[in-house]
């Protein structure tokens, strides 16, 4: 520490905060418009039967496995014996694939999935529960789910 | 000494701040300020990549790039600073504190929406993304340069201990840096990042992501491998790089994308290089540079190439396209152009269009997407050491194959950039 450099000629601190408080205001007033968000979903895909004879996975409680509709990545989870739940397997945190047995984890016990990319949980509902901050909620699809048949289908239009 | 300091910092435009050679770095870059400066970034950067660690001279001109110096707000004190150096020059710390207010994620489908009040045809109003502080970097660096020709530096990047970190994406860097003859290469080596193109402080950019989910990048910000890498820099306008490096952190990126095409082995190495040209008109004041570059692994390989011109005090234009292929036909391309205006040393004004492609031959068929983004925004350093950096943007992902996940988000987001 032996140096020392001289600071330049400074403006003053009134100008400081003036400058300040006009950029604040500028800013608020750009907020104020311009956000958009919008999707498209017309219907390419609108839905995905599914059996357990595809999926045999699916035949037990506690089975997960990935299934594709068109760009749709998806888990199907047998929840329980009359439940098949649909989730997004994209993570919200840093969109890792949550392929079973690989990046996805489901409990069945504590009815929970984890991203083991970093360790974002999510219920059976997608609903973000513990890990790295800022995560929303997973995409979840309402299934129709015939026990005895073996047969379900899955709502993309319902996401 | 003081004197010479002196005469460099002032010299020196202040938009060297940064002072960032075009390449791959132990932290963020802004490839603009060496665009504009003329100036080999290890003018003002421990690494000869640029990036991270700045030495006493970056770290001076840091202290002028600024609206308003610390008088202003009452800390005269800070305007006295003496050096960032330690034990005769031995020793420099530094650190890099970085965070963003963004909305993550794509809009959700609001069933009570109604498609006519959509801003865009064809598309349906969904519900935005909630609004979220993002740490992106804390990172504080230590270098030590025990004689004239070794240099140790490393980093560490806190915020990653939140779990915030992308696959692939390493929270520290180490190397030790060779450097003798100014004719001969200089070789660095540890965990670092092979030298991809030009790195941006961005890692949204399309450059290094997929058309198919741009939030995915192909390449993480803060990839890094061990690994080593040669870089010849014999005269003003021609460099060389080449390395070799290990490829698990970028195989755990691919890893996240497992059922995704783009693949790298389990135990090849990885290789990567890159040549770059940079004339300089100086009776035009202009400063130019193109090259291209690339990265294999397995079967995934990145090219881009890239090209820019910069004018001192006034600004810069840089275009960059990359190609990335990978198994099963799996390719995506993407076109970045950015220009920079230098309103003010410490206020630039950036706008930046991009478009990627991908196409992968999946099981269910072949998928194709492309992705648009628009960014506007400013570099404002309103003190030393600060940079706010407003920007507004307009990204649009569709695909062509199916019609599903389409989405159009226009925010604004706030990043904030502390840094010495």
């Amino acid at each position: 520490m032996s140096r020392r450099i001289p600071a330049p000629a400074d403006q003053s601190r009134r100008s400081f905060l003036r400058a300040f408080g006009v950029g604040t205001s500028c800013a608020a007033a750009a907020l104020a418009g311009c956000e958009v968000a919008e999707i498209r979903q017309d219907g390419a895909v609108g839905s995905l039967d599914f059996d357990v004879t595809t999926y045999p996975a699916l035949a037990t409680v506690g089975g997960m496995v990935a299934a594709d509709a068109g760009l749709s990545k998806l888990l199907l989870i047998r929840v329980s014996d009359t439940e098949v739940a649909a989730l997004n397997r994209v993570c919200t945190h840093a969109a890792c694939e949550m392929i079973p047995d690989a990046i996805g984890k489901w409990d069945a016990t504590a009815k929970q999935l984890t991203c083991l990319c970093h360790n974002s949980t999510f219920d059976a509902t997608g609903k973000y529960l513990t890990g790295p901050g800022g995560v929303a909620d997973l995409p979840s699809y309402p299934v129709t789910f015939d026990a005895a048949a073996g047969t379900g289908t899955v709502d993309l239009g319902g996401a | 000494m003081r004197a010479a300091l002196c005469a460099m910092t002032r010299a020196l435009p202040l938009a060297v701040t940064a002072c960032l050679l075009f390449g791959a770095a132990s932290a963020e870059a802004l490839p603009r300020m060496s665009l504009t400066a003329g100036s080999p970034c290890a003018t003002c950067h421990v690494s000869p990549q640029g990036g991270g660690p700045r030495n006493e001279i970056g770290w001076g001109s840091e202290l002028f790039t600024r609206a308003f110096g610390f008088a202003s707000v009452g800390l005269p004190k800070l305007d006295e600073q003496e050096s960032n150096t330690f034990f005769e020059g031995k020793a420099m710390i530094g650190i890099d504190l970085r965070a963003q207010l963004a909305r993550l994620g794509r809009p959700k489908a609001d069933p009570s929406a109604n498609a006519a009040d959509a801003t865009f045809s064809g598309f349906t109003p969904g519900t935005k993304p909630d609004l979220v502080y993002i740490p992106m970097q804390f990172m504080p660096y230590l270098t030590v340069l025990p004689t004239e020709w070794l240099t140790v530096t490393g980093s560490y990047n806190i915020s990653t201990l939140a779990g915030s970190q992308y696959p692939g994406q390493m929270p520290w860097e180490a190397q030790v840096i060779l450097h003798g003859d100014p004719m001969l290469p200089t070789l660095r080596a540890g965990m670092i990042q092979p030298t991809i193109g030009i790195r941006q402080d961005d890692h949204t950019m399309l450059q290094r992501a997929d058309a198919m989910d741009p939030r995915r990048p192909l390449i993480p910000a803060g990839y890094a491998e061990w690994g080593g890498e040669l870089s010849w820099h014999p005269i003003s306008w021609f460099r060389v790089e080449a390395g070799g490096f290990l490829n698990s952190n970028l195989r755990e990126a691919s890893q996240a994308r497992v059922a995704d095409p783009v693949r790298t082995s389990s135990d090849g190495l990885a290789y990567s290089g890159r040549l770059s040209l940079m004339p300089q008109f100086l009776d035009l004041g202009l400063n130019t540079w193109f090259g291209a570059s690339v990265l294999g692994a397995g079967e995934l390989m990145a090219m881009h190439a890239f090209a820019g011109v910069g004018k001192n005090e006034w600004g810069s234009l840089q275009i960059e396209a990359a190609r990335s292929t990978g198994a099963s036909g799996y390719t995506t391309t993407a076109f970045t152009a950015l220009a920079s205006w230098t309103a003010k040393e410490w206020l630039v004004v950036e706008a930046r269009g991009e478009m990627a492609t991908s196409h992968a031959d999946l099981s269910g068929g072949a998928q194709d997407s492309e992705t648009r983004q628009l960014v506007l925004g400013v570099q404002f350093f309103p003190l030393p050491y600060v940079e706010l950096r407003p920007e507004y943007r307009l990204i649009k992902v569709s695909h062509k194959t199916a019609a599903t996940d389409e989405y159009i988000l226009g925010q604004y987001t706030l990043q904030t950039h502390l840094f010495f």
